[in-house]
């Protein structure tokens, strides 16, 4: 048994390699930091939520804000309250969730990821001040329109709080530029339309950049092929770029909710808080894979059909995001009408609403599902699944969760941390 | 020349929202070359947290802890409540980065036994977790990274920080978060946002803004260069005061139409008078939108 500690995540995780002839056999995945996020929510004000929600996690919080206020905002039109947002609104809601997104991704890549490769490989990580700067940037954007990054709460039923003018949506477009100039000059040395128009990863091992020179490095160590887990994927939210589907032989995009589950392995149940989520019965990998997949983006698709789901796809996949999504807001930034009002009130009296809503978003890590009940007014119950539930569930060593079946078999445990880290770890979330 | 104090960077039951926010700190090269930073939870650092936590001649000049202390909930295998400790009086600071280290914050809801470094809420605790070492409370829910930063370096100038009775610098904390705040001439006239989304009115009157009851400066230090909630539209829901989360969120509480709570140390007949006398004039410049004509 080899108990290796996982830091300089989201939180910590402990990872248990079961080895037999050299082989992983068995990994049991612990997540030790429960806060019990849901609980604290009982008993409150149905808006607190969208105080206390973000508070699960300081890398996605806008990311949890978002998935109250659609939680919210579906328990109101149960109960017949007509939800009107404006397109301003729901778009700026976009801007600032896409680049929540972007920020989560520049950092896995240059915090989680590269040095941890650096070191398996006894080379140079990429330097990370440059990514410091675009991040900084990018939460500027959503800290134009939404106050401050992290722990914002301006979506609120209705649309949201802020009322940004003209200049104010200027500023915000220039850092968005000078992200994309950071992405150009660093990440993928190409332009964004070139990138998003890559049809095969031949070209991109052609590029600059630090992506490409860590996919050649990877290559170069025989790190490229592994990793490879069920090949099945979901996304469950919808937005204006991604909308609810599966793929396991074929796209789907018919996927019922209900169909969620949600369960403790009793095997793993003395240090892990960390619940396992299903689809169907069946384990499926969310994020950014699992989104580029659905919308047959022709460079990930291409990489999946040469190279299934492992590492190397993994990690373009999340990177290629980072250009679709800057590419998206941009777009988005240019079609704002700020006549248009930011929050039409919802004709009704908080304190005798009681309910249910679901509320499902895709986070930076993939499909994020807050469910809240409300009576009269005072919030009953909430169940948060987090997308690393998904990914980074315990299972058995029969029937693995997606993080686990992609260690199984690798020989090097440092290799396998690796691995593990490619899905983007976050503890906290996961437990909340 | 000088030499550079050591830093390390520790949490307990955290969302990892102040390293977060720290990170959004715009001249961090400059802030870690003035540092010797042996361990943030994010940014790649000399030693693992394991090290830290098992090798007991591993100390630092300042420890930044972030988070509630719990004693359930371990770091590298050791509770959060033997971590801190270890380092009172072995480094010669320790600043609690956040609401949660200083008060307890939203984490202490669950647990009783849950708290800041020295309070828990405004209660001081009975033991406090830390006695040899100087505590600096750097409130915030996440703590705002200039704050943080410029306390930082002013430790390393030597430079007294003035203290208020809760630890926190007065230097930021005498502040109210309405301070600064973009909307305060409509405050001064009592002119109310009509709505949420508008960038006119002020917040304090229903939408249930605490800016005028917290301590704070959020609107003089803006959030990420650029803005603040109030500013923007968002009310201020008081996450540097001892008593977060425990407030009315989007929504003013009122007694006889009068908001329950009004600003710091003003008393209720100053405020009705003052308030009475400015809700007789109509202000038209006040009363339309910014950009209308």
């Amino acid at each position: 048994m080899i108990k290796r500690l996982i830091e300089q995540i989201e939180g910590e995780a402990i990872l248990t390699f079961e080895t037999k002839e050299e082989r992983i056999t068995d990994v049991t995945i612990d997540f030790p930091h429960f806060r019990g996020i849901e609980s604290i929510l009982q008993g409150r004000p149905a808006r607190d939520a969208l105080v206390i929600s973000p508070r699960v996690c300081g890398i996605c919080s806008h990311s949890h804000l978002m998935a109250s206020v659609r939680a919210l905002e579906d328990l109101l039109h149960h109960h017949g309250v007509h939800i009107a947002l404006s397109d301003k609104a729901k778009t700026i809601r976009e801007i600032t969730l896409y680049c929540e997104l972007i920020q989560n991704h520049l950092k896995w890549f240059y915090l989680t990821l590269a040095p941890k490769l650096a070191k398996l490989t006894q080379t140079e990580p990429p330097a990370y001040l440059a990514m410091h700067r675009a991040v900084t940037q990018i939460t500027g954007v959503i800290a134009t329109f939404a106050g401050q990054w992290p722990h914002t709460s301006y979506a609120i039923p209705g649309g949201i709080a802020s009322d940004p003018t003209p200049l104010e949506v200027m500023q915000a477009d220039t850092l968005l530029c000078s992200v994309i100039d950071f992405f150009e000059e660093r990440m993928i040395q190409e332009s964004l339309e070139s990138i998003l128009a890559l049809t095969h990863d031949e070209k991109l091992f052609t590029l600059g950049g630090d992506l490409p020179d860590m996919l050649r490095l990877l290559e170069r160590e025989g790190l490229d092929k592994l990793g490879q887990s069920y090949g099945r994927f979901i996304v469950l939210g919808s937005h204006s770029l991604f909308s609810p589907a599966k793929l396991s032989t074929e796209i789907s995009h018919s996927v019922d909710f209900n169909h969620v589950t949600e369960k403790t392995t009793p095997r793993y149940g003395q240090e892990t808080f960390a619940k396992n989520v299903r689809f169907n019965g069946e384990f499926y990998e969310t994020g950014p894979l699992a989104r580029a997949l659905v919308r047959q983006e022709p460079l990930i698709h291409q990489m999946f059909q040469s190279n299934r789901d492992t590492i190397s796809t993994r990690i373009t996949a999340r990177v290629y995001e980072i250009a679709l999504l800057l590419h998206a807001c941009r777009q988005r930034i240019a079609s704002l009408d700020l006549n248009e009002p930011s929050y039409i009130e919802p004709e009704c009296s908080w304190q005798t609403l009681s309910g249910q809503g679901v509320g499902i978003v895709e986070a930076p890590r993939g499909s994020l599902i807050h469910t809240i009940t409300l009576e009269h007014g005072t919030i009953q119950a909430s169940q948060i699944i987090t997308p690393t539930q998904w990914n980074l569930g315990n299972a058995t060593p029969q029937e693995p969760g997606v993080a686990q079946k992609a260690m199984l078999g690798l020989s090097d445990t440092e290799v396998a941390e690796f691995v593990f880290r490619t899905f983007d770890i976050c503890s906290i979330c996961t437990t909340h | 020349m000088m030499t550079k104090p050591k830093v390390i960077w520790l949490q307990g039951a955290s969302c990892n929202g102040n390293s977060h926010a720290f990170f959004n700190y715009p001249y961090l090269k400059t802030l870690l070359q003035a540092f010797d930073f042996l361990y943030h939870p994010l940014l790649p650092s000399p030693l693992p947290l394991a090290s830290i936590v098992n090798d007991y001649s591993i100390t630092c000049d300042i420890l930044i802890f972030e988070g509630s202390v719990d004693a359930k909930f371990n770091r590298a295998g050791l509770s959060s409540d033997t971590l801190l400790q270890r380092f009172d009086g072995r480094a010669k600071t320790i600043i609690a980065a956040g609401t949660c280290a200083s008060f307890g914050g939203i984490f202490s809801e669950n647990d009783q036994n849950t708290s800041g470094i020295l309070y828990r809420h405004e209660q001081p605790l009975n033991k406090p977790l830390i006695s040899q070492s100087d505590v600096i409370n750097l409130p915030g829910c996440p703590v705002h990274p200039h704050n943080l930063a410029t306390i930082l370096l002013a430790l390393k100038a030597n430079q007294p920080i003035p203290l208020d009775t809760m630890h926190r610098p007065k230097e930021i904390y005498a502040h109210t978060v309405h301070q600064g705040c973009s909307r305060s001439e409509y405050f001064e006239w009592k002119v109310d946002a009509k709505s949420f989304g508008h960038k006119e009115g002020c917040l304090f009157y229903e939408q249930g803004c605490r800016a005028p009851m917290t301590h704070g400066n959020c609107n003089l230090v803006l959030w990420n260069e650029v803005n603040s909630k109030p500013r923007a539209g968002i009310p201020c829901f008081g996450c540097t005061d001892p008593k977060f989360p425990n407030f009315s969120f989007f929504h003013t509480p009122k007694n006889m139409s009068i908001p329950a709570e009004i600003p710091l140390d003003v008393s209720k007949r100053a405020y009705l008078t003052i308030s009475g006398i400015a809700k007789t004039f109509s202000i038209p410049r006040l009363k339309k939108r910014l950009l209308d004509d």
